[in-house]
This record gives structure tokens, sequence and C-alpha cells, in this order.
């Protein structure tokens, strides 16, 4: 690699790192950092362009936030936000809280399935995170679960979004791969539910380890009592079979699924009475903050993302790694590391549009099939979900929790740990990716 | 004075408002996609509608989202600091801020303004002048600019930032909630 | 010192239009002597596709990729390649093509851009699960439209215009949100058809095409042997990319046979008649709004494919 571009990402590595510390708002924090990528870092060395920096930032903008596929963020987030203002999630609770008394971590597990099913409906990790977020955060907080342990699972669970179909990041990668996107779902799925178990066996063997940080038990209920309890869960079931089947049923599309949510939620909150003017504006306004807060952020990565372009520095990372002639597990591991790093700064899919024209022949040339590297890149891409200072989940979750996002991410640490043993594990085994599909499809 | 406060935060709650509207209509049109397709017909162009509807969702409510204290940053270090440091801490981020989102806004005009001198037109089935749904995005900029300015005045002159004061309050309220 | 271009398109690396645009870039580079270097952002990495022209006319990039019909709603005579039918062959095309050049090349230049070369797509068909024996099998379908023609089409055929994006259709096609739709076998390749239907129909349809420009200042500001240089370069690309077509129409298709896709090639002589008439109904729509300049551009066609 040129030492101009080693230079330069350093140059932007720090402003980054510089404003963001001070404390200027992310999305403006991103912006600023564009602007030194396209302004300064030209002046500072001229093997770098000069762009029109108000037009830049202006198309990046508009074409990021003028998105068909976005529709679906704004509408899982205010589906969310009604869910919360009926009595839906915490009856759900008190339904399977007794079912769950002798499984260590109890409660905690929700955190896991409940993203693991909402990630067969949305393709997003943030609508993911901020869907089950809302509802099972305050559940779990006012019964007095470990308050780190709740947020790090929740922050964790939510990229399963992304991996587990249907997956916007899956589409982009196989438009830029040319690999079937069909084939790309279906070969999520067995590493999605690995995932899951590692998250659920890690929660587990923590409140093991840690009983005192778990809350007392409930008093033992009769069976008579647990089923009562457990008629609470219909609706929620209810409505998760509505918005599943909307989709494999082909009513909808998968961006479309959103829509069926909140039509699904404001009819339960109504049947429940929980609808009334105040708790529909509150339940709008609330999702009205939410996403633009989110949609601040993408703003200001896409316009990042465009001097990232413009400086060429990702793709000069990914064709130096094809130029040391490495071992292929060593290239795996070393795209690993050079994509955590990136995912520290820029956001999944631009990682991958950024980096694909490099890296997809380099893969070829190491052995690895294109498929299985799909999945391999969604794992990735989960990891700097909840990776600082630019991690969409730990966004998130500031926004619902007011914790800072470092303290988020550190909270996050062990899952981010079992996720580096999920990139392990499909690298020894590539049947874990590449069976399912094999079967159901052939070839 | 008074009259200028009110009409201010007037105008940040419209954003919002509208805002709120766009998100409605993102939903109505998704359904009526949906609904249609299920009872044989077609709305010409709604995807582009959603596309427009997503983009004025996201910047119209750019001012409201800053004055409710939900645009998030990292307040590790800042945290730290409190009384006269603070303060002054808390007016450069403001400058900084209200630097950056004057820029945004101008590109967001210059962008309009491009549209209209190239007579650029939507590409889908609607063929609508692309400055006209861009007129979401210079307003929400604009505006977003004006709250943080707004903000940066009154720091200056001594006041508590809109934030710091709707931060304290949500502050409470999620404690409420958690008990 | 070197100066240095950037170039934007939004179709991924391994798409031939791809391919022929690297060795276009590789030609003026390698011709230039180190003196002009082309970056070239492929995967709508830097720009989307709608946002390519006005890129180059801004000066975010100097060069780019569209694809022409898209601007039908610009100016009706972008579009002339996008109208069902009114080209059935390779040879017809090109002299579409040539007939259509000078009026684009006019619009563009209005607009600060130069024309450097078009090259167009393989030939469509249908993509269905029961085989396509008459335009009646498309009655009542969900047909996937992405533009006006496919619209106006879907409507005339009776069936229900469903607007899926890119990227949702093999998901759409699986879940029977969409049962019909028509594309390149390019196109079927790329998105692997064979994982989600059964019937490829190739019925000509369109032969629209891409069109890479460039900004005519920034042309301008270069030398006048590098200028030349450009142009030369994208003459060959043109020929070439022709070439790339004719081959890419041929081995996309057998590959969508080779995957166990049923090609009904040739089509049935029936749909082929059916759609001719719609086609000619199609024709007659677009004359309605293209004015006169587009009265004598169908004339000079159908007087040239007379000869032919
Ligand atoms: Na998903
Ligand atoms: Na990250």
């Amino acid at each position: 690699m040129e030492a101009y571009l080693i230079d330069g990402a350093i140059v932007l590595i720090a402003t980054l790192f510089a404003v963001l510390a001070l404390g200027v708002w992310i999305g403006a924090a991103l912006m600023l950092t564009g602007v030194v990528g396209i302004v300064v870092l030209p002046a500072l060395f001229p093997q770098f362009n000069e762009f029109p920096v108000e037009k830049v930032m202006g198309t990046a903008v508009w074409q990021a936030m003028a998105s068909w596929t976005l529709a679906a963020l704004p509408l899982f987030i205010w589906m969310g936000e009604i869910l919360f203002r009926t009595r839906l999630a915490e009856d759900m609770f008190r339904g399977l809280a007794p079912w769950v008394q002798r499984l260590p971590g109890r409660l905690m597990h929700v955190n896991v399935f409940g993203c693991g099913i909402f990630a067969a409906v949305s393709g997003s990790s943030a609508a993911t995170c901020a869907t089950i977020g809302k509802m099972s955060l305050p559940a779990l907080l006012s019964r007095g679960y470990h308050r780190p342990m709740a947020i790090g699972s929740l922050a964790g669970s939510g990229t399963l979004g992304l991996l587990i179909p249907p997956s916007i990041i899956m589409i982009v990668y196989g438009v830029a791969a040319e690999v079937s996107i069909v084939r790309l779902f279906i070969a999520g799925v067995i590493p999605g539910l690995m995932l899951i178990v590692l998250f659920s066996g890690y929660i587990a063997l923590w409140s093991l380890l840690n009983p005192s940080r778990t809350p007392p038990r409930d008093p033992p209920t009769t069976l008579a009592e647990k089923l009562r309890a457990s008629a609470g869960l219909i609706p929620v079931l209810l409505l998760i079979l509505a918005v599943i089947g909307s989709i494999y049923g082909g009513i909808a599309t998968a961006t479309e699924a959103a829509v069926m949510g909140v039509v699904g939620a404001l009819a339960l909150s109504a049947w429940s009475g929980t609808l009334t003017r105040a708790s529909f504006v509150d339940s709008l306004m609330g999702a009205v903050r939410l996403s633009c807060m989110i949609n601040f952020i993408l703003a200001g990565a896409a316009f990042l993302t465009q001097a990232m372009a413009y400086s060429r520095i990702p793709a000069a990372m990914a064709s130096w790694v094809g130029a040391q002639g490495f071992h292929p597990y060593v290239v795996i591991a070393v795209f690993t590391a050079l994509y955590i790093v990136l995912g520290c700064f820029i956001d999944g899919i631009s990682m991958i549009v950024l980096t694909v024209s490099v890296a997809l022949p380099v893969i070829q040339a190491a052995g690895f099939d294109l498929l299985w590297f799909g999945i391999f890149v969604v794992l990735v891409v989960e990891m700097a979900q909840i990776t600082p200072p630019v991690g969409f989940n730990l966004f998130v979750l500031q926004g619902l929790t007011g914790e800072n996002i470092f303290r988020i991410a550190a909270a996050t640490a062990p899952f981010f740990g079992l996720m580096c043993v999920a990139v392990a594990l499909v690298t020894v085994f590539p049947g874990l990716v590449t069976w399912l599909p094999s079967t159901m499809l052939g070839g | 004075m008074q009259g200028l406060r009110r009409a201010l935060d007037a105008l940040y709650l419209a954003g919002g408002v509208a805002g709120a509207i766009a998100i409605v209509a993102i939903g109505a049109l998704v359904l009526v996609q949906v609904l249609g397709r299920q009872a044989g017909f077609h709305v010409p162009g709604a995807d582009d509608l959603t596309a427009y509807a997503v983009a004025a969702s996201a910047t119209l409510p750019l001012a409201y989202t800053f004055r409710h204290a939900a645009h998030i940053r990292v307040d590790i270090v800042i945290g730290r600091f409190s009384g006269r440091s603070r303060h002054a801490l808390e007016l450069l981020v403001l400058a900084i801020a209200s630097a950056v989102a004057l820029l945004f806004a101008y590109a967001c005009l210059d962008t309009l303004i491009d549209s209209w001198t190239f007579g650029e037109v939507a590409q889908g089935m609607l063929a609508v002048p692309i400055w006209i749904p861009q007129i979401p995005l210079v307003f929400g900029s604009a505006l977003f600019a004006l709250a943080l300015v707004d903000d940066l005045v009154v720091a200056a002159s001594g006041g508590e930032p809109s934030y710091r004061r709707a931060a304290e309050r949500s502050a409470q309220e999620r404690a409420a909630e958690e008990v | 010192q070197a100066r240095r271009w950037q170039m934007a398109t939004a179709y991924p690396d391994g798409n031939f239009h791809t391919v022929n645009i690297r060795a276009f870039l590789k030609e003026v580079e390698d011709g230039s002597g180190g003196r002009l270097a082309i970056t070239l952002h492929s995967n709508a990495s830097l720009l989307r596709m709608p946002e390519i022209k006005r890129g180059v006319q801004t000066g975010q990039v100097q060069m780019g990729e569209i694809l022409l019909s898209a601007y039908g709603n610009e100016d009706p005579m972008f579009e002339v390649d996008g109208i069902p039918m009114l080209v059935t062959n390779f040879t017809q095309a090109r002299v579409l093509a040539g007939l259509q050049r000078p009026y684009v090349q006019r619009r563009l230049e209005r607009q600060g851009l130069t024309l450097l070369y078009m090259v167009p797509w393989p030939q469509s068909g249908f993509y269905t699960n029961v085989p396509v024996t008459s335009l009646e099998t498309l009655r009542g379908t969900r047909f996937r439209t992405f533009n006006a023609a496919t619209q106006r089409f879907a409507q005339l055929v009776g069936a229900t215009p469903t607007t899926v994006q890119v990227p949702e259709v093999p998901q759409a096609f699986a879940t029977g949100v969409v049962n019909a739709m028509v594309t390149s076998a390019a196109t079927g390749v790329d998105v692997q058809a064979w994982d989600f239907v059964k019937h490829f129909t190739p019925v000509g349809f369109t032969r629209t095409k891409n069109a890479v420009i460039c900004s005519t200042r920034a042309l301008q500001q270069l030398p006048a042997d590098l200028q030349r240089l450009i142009r030369d370069a994208g003459e060959r690309a043109e020929q070439r990319g022709w070439e790339l077509a004719q081959e890419q129409e041929r081995t996309r298709q057998e590959e969508l046979a080779r995957r166990g896709m049923i090609v009904a090639d040739p089509p049935p002589e029936r749909l082929m008649r059916e759609l001719a008439q719609i086609g000619e109904t199609m024709t007659n729509e677009w004359l309605a709004k293209a004015g006169e300049d587009g009265r004598k551009l169908i004339e000079a066609y159908r007087a040239a494919i007379a000869r032919v």
C-alpha cells in the first residue's frame, strides 16, 4: 500500500475520533470527516483529487435517503412503538416466565429468540434491534435483570436480522458478486441458528456463573396457572405469523411486510383497548424521532462513504491482502481483521460495495466459494454493527437507553467474541454454509 | 423575544409533524400496493412516491428530533465536565455542528438548484421533475441548521441549550419506565 | 503530472458492459503514456444509476455509463430502443442505433455531455413457470414492470403490473408476488433465474442500449491527442460491445438451458404475431408523444430495414 493512502487513512480516523470524542452529534461528525476527506486530504497530499464538496454531499444524501428499501425501517420502528404502548409485551413476558424458571438465564433468552424470530421478518439489523429492544428492555430491566447483559445480548442478537433471511445485506452482496440471492438466503439459515445457540448458550453459562446477578425465581405455580398466563402469548404469536405468512404466502415482499406489521400492531392495540388518540400520536412521534436519528447517521455515513470511495483506501487495503500470497486460512483471517477495522468506521453496505471489486478475485484465487464468502461477509458486517464508534446497533441502543455507545459496546463485547467463533467455525466447516442450499436446490 | 421563541418552537414542531405525516404516507403507499396487487390494480409510481416520502421523513424532523435530544452523540468526554468548562465545550460542539449543518443545508439547496437547471426528471412511471421531491430535503436541512444556530445563540448568551433540558426530562422518564 | 479521471457505473464487475468498459479504460490509459488515469467505480459504489448523469454534469465524475432508455421521461428520443418489438434482431438494432445517435448526441451536447459510445443489451424474453404459447398465457399474471413501457405492455396484455425492485425479484418470484417478467438471458444468469423459475421464451422484445458519456468540459481540457485517443478507443469499445452482446445473447441462453430451464427457441409463431401487433400499438403511442423528430426517425428506420 502506498504511503499517502496510509497517511490519508490516519488523518480520517483521527478526525472522526476527535470530533466524536468532543461530543459532536454522530451524523454531523461523519459529515465533517467526509468533508476532511474531500477537501483537506487533496490539500495535504496531491495524489488525492479534489471534488466539489457541496455536490458530492447533496447527491450522496439524496441517493441514500430517497430509497425505497429504507421504507421498512421507519415502519418497523413504528410497529415497535405501538406494541410498546400496549400491554402485549408485558403479557408476553408474563406468559413466558413460568416456563423458563429452570432455564439458566430465564427471560434473558427472550432477547435472543425474539430477535431470531423477528429476523425472519426484517432484513435490517437496526430495525430488529429497535423493535425487539423497545418491548423487551423495559420488561427485563423492571424485573431486575442484569442491565449490561440485557443490553449486550440485545445488541448482539439484533444482528441476526442480517443473517436470517430476508436480508438487505445479502441482496447487496448477491447483486454485486452475482451470487444467487435465493441461495444466499438459504445459506444463512444454519449459521443463523448456530449464532442463536451460541448466544443462548453463553447467556445460560453466564447465569450459572453469576447466580447473584439474576433476579430471584418467581414462586412455583400450577400448570393451570401457567397455561392461563400463556394465553398472553397468543396475540403476539398471531402477529408474527401474520407478518411471516404475508412474505412466504406471496402477499408482500420483504420490504412490504413491514406495513403488515404496523397494521397488525394497530389492530392488536385496538383490540386490547390501548389504542387512543394520545397513544397513536405518541407512538408515531416516537417513531419519527428514532428513525430520524438513525437516518441522519445513515446520511452522514453515505457522504463519508463517497469520500472513502474517492480516496480508494478500502479497495487499496483489499488489494494489499491479495498481493501478499497468503495461505487461504490466513487470507480469511486477514480479511476478517480488515473488515473489523473498516467496520468500526463505515456501515456494512458501504463496506461491501467499496471492497467487492477487489476482494472477490482475491477470494476466488484463494479457492473459496463466492456463496460461502457471502455468508462470511454477512457475519463480519454483523460484527461491524456492534463495534464503536460507528455501529448502528449501538446507536439504536443508545437511543433506547441513554447509555453511551462505548459502555454499550463493552456490554456487547462477549457477543462480538462469539461471532468471531462463528466466523472460525464456518471457515473450518464450510459445509455449515453450503450444505443446505445445495441440498435444497441442487448444484 | 417571547414571540420569536414561540414562533421558532412552532416551526420545529411543524417539521416533526410533517415527518410523522411522511411516515404515515409511507405506510399508506406500501399498503395500497399490497392490497392493490390482491385486487388486481396497480398504482403507477407508488414505489417512487414511497422513496420520496422516506427522504421527507428522514429530513423534515431533523430539528424536532434535535430539540428532543434524540440525536445521539458520544458524551464520554463532555460528560466528565461541568460548570464553566462544560459550557465552553458545549459552545465549541454547537459551533462545529452548526457549521456542518449550514454546509449540509447549502448542499441540499445546491442539489435542488442543479436538478432545476438540468431539467432532471424522475426515471420511473411518474415523470416528476426531481427538484419537487427534493424540497423537503432543503426545508428539513435548513430547519436543522436554524435549530443548531438557535441553540448556539442561546448557549452563547449564557442559557441552557434545548437538548440538555430535553435530555434531563427523558432521563427522568426512562427511570420511571423501568420502575 | 498525470490527470486522474473518475468513472461511475451501476453494474457489477462480471457484467459484459463493465468488462468492456475496463478494456476501454485500459486502452486509454496505455495509449496516454501515463498522462491520464481513469478510476472505475463499479457496482454503484459511488453513484446510483439515476445519479450518474448528473454526477458527470456536476463534475463529481468525468465519465459515466447510463441506460439510455431510462431518460425517456426527459425526452422520448432517448427511449426509442425501449419500444417492444420495434427491433427484432441485431441488424435492425444497429440500424436503429445509427439513426438514433445524432438525436441523442444533440440532446446530450445541450447538457454539457459528450457521447462516447453505445452498446446494446442482448434480446429479452419472458420468464414464467408455464410455457408461453400465446399472449393469453400472460393474461392475469402478476407481471413485473420496471418502466413506463413494460407497464403499458402489461396493461395491453391484461396482466397485473407489479412493481418489484431488482434486488427483490428472486424472492418475489419464489413466493409468488410476481409470476412473469421480461428481461434478458444475461440478467437471468446474473440473478440465477433457474433457482426460482422454469421457462424462458426469448422473443426479442427490446435491445436497449447503455451509453458511455463524459463531461464535454473535462474532455476539452485534455490535449487534442488525448481527446482523439478517447474517441477512437470509444469507437473500438462500441465495436467490441456489439460483438460481446451478440455472443452473450447466445451463451447466456445456453447457460439457462444447461442449468435446467426450458428455453423456447424459436418462440411460438402465434405469440410472435400477437407481440408484433402490440409493438405496432406501442410504436404509435410513442410517435404521438415524440413529435416531429420521432416521426422522422421511425420513417427513416422503416425505410432502412425494408432495404436490408
Ligand atoms: Na432477516
Ligand atoms: Na462498527
